[in-house]
């Protein structure tokens, strides 16, 4: 089960935690990320983007990576099986996407 | 500054509206006691709240929450909830709360198990949990202390109806005077809690229902 890639769709909110931790990060640092590159459309509350990160990193898609300012804040970054996952739902929104395009005609 | 007293049926969302209101008439929060709040003055709406329930947190990770709030810029008081839960001297016994969080030690988590959440208001409605299935698991873990607590009225009340009554009357005192029998004093202030806590119960399954409905269409 750990090591298998997900079968269903993560949710946006994972979705977005991994990717704003391409590089090491922190929870302001994933807010911050979240709301400039969705354009203020996506906000995490806090005790959901705490609840994530913890999620992820128990399923090690993520791992501590340095804590600092006296234990308050905690760095993260993907790892590679986090990575893995990134990819299968990348490839999952893409046929989705497809399939939405072909029956839509939107981008004709 | 100014004091104010203040109880609230709804310890969440009755508690997160006042001082929302407040915030509104340019009070920002400064310190918290159990039943009175202290304001300072600040600009109207400067300021907004939303109330987290952690009485189901062991007191690691209850710290470990707070520099997480530390870290993304939101400051928070913490004060006492007085729900469900057995006193032995300085220890609390909480039956519903999650693994290591069961035995409550003054200096950790007792008078602690709400969280009010302060941030600068930046006109976005401040919601703790912003995706409809932690919303549910949120209305769970506040359901819990209510079933508790119901059961626990309910084995009160079977107590009182079949238990001998007039033991009662000896172990508080004789009032021959009264018209009211201590016992039915006590059954009667029983029934009103009972009662508060049904309600209660009800309205939160009411709101994980209605979720529920969303989850499947929704994040």
């Amino acid at each position: 089960m750990k090591d298998k890639i997900q079968e269903t769709p993560l949710t946006e909110t994972a979705l977005l935690i991994l990717l704003a931790m391409y590089k090491p990060n922190h929870g302001y640092g994933v807010m911050q990320f979240v709301e400039e590159k969705t354009k203020g459309r996506v906000v995490f509350g806090p005790g959901t983007l705490y609840g994530a990160i913890n999620n992820l990193e128990k399923k090690k898609w993520i791992t501590l990576h340095a804590v600092i300012e006296g234990e308050r804040k905690k760095e993260y970054v993907i790892t590679d099986l986090g990575k893995e996952q990134v990819k299968a739902e990348l490839e999952r929104i893409q046929e989705v996407y497809k399939i939405g395009m072909e029956i839509t005609r939107l981008g004709e | 500054m100014i004091k104010k007293f203040r109880i609230f049926l709804n310890p969440i969302e009755g508690q997160e509206k006042w001082l929302n209101e407040k915030s509104a008439e340019g009070l920002r929060l400064s310190k918290v006691g159990r039943f009175f709040y202290e304001f300072e003055q600040c600009k109207n709406n400067q300021y907004q709240y939303a109330v987290d329930y952690i009485g189901n947190n062991s007191n690691t990770q209850r710290k470990e929450y707070e520099s997480f709030l530390d870290d993304v810029g939101i400051n928070y008081f913490e004060k006492p909830l007085n729900i469900g839960q057995f006193s032995f001297g300085k220890v609390r016994y909480r039956p519903y709360a999650n693994k290591g969080g069961k035995l409550a030690t003054s200096w950790g988590m007792i008078n602690r198990e709400l969280l009010i959440l302060e941030k600068e208001c930046n006109g976005k409605p401040f919601n703790i949990y912003s995706n409809v299935e932690d919303k549910i698991q949120a209305l769970k873990e506040r359901r819990k202390p209510h079933i508790y607590l119901f059961i626990l009225f309910l084995l009160m009340g079977g107590y009182f109806t079949f238990a001998e009554r007039s033991m009662l009357d000896v172990a508080y005192m004789n009032s021959q005077t009264n018209s009211f029998s201590n016992s039915d004093v006590l059954s009667l202030l029983l029934g009103v809690m009972g009662i508060i806590t049904i309600v209660r119960m009800v309205q939160l399954s009411l709101s994980i229902k209605t979720l529920k409905e969303m989850v499947d269409i929704q994040e």
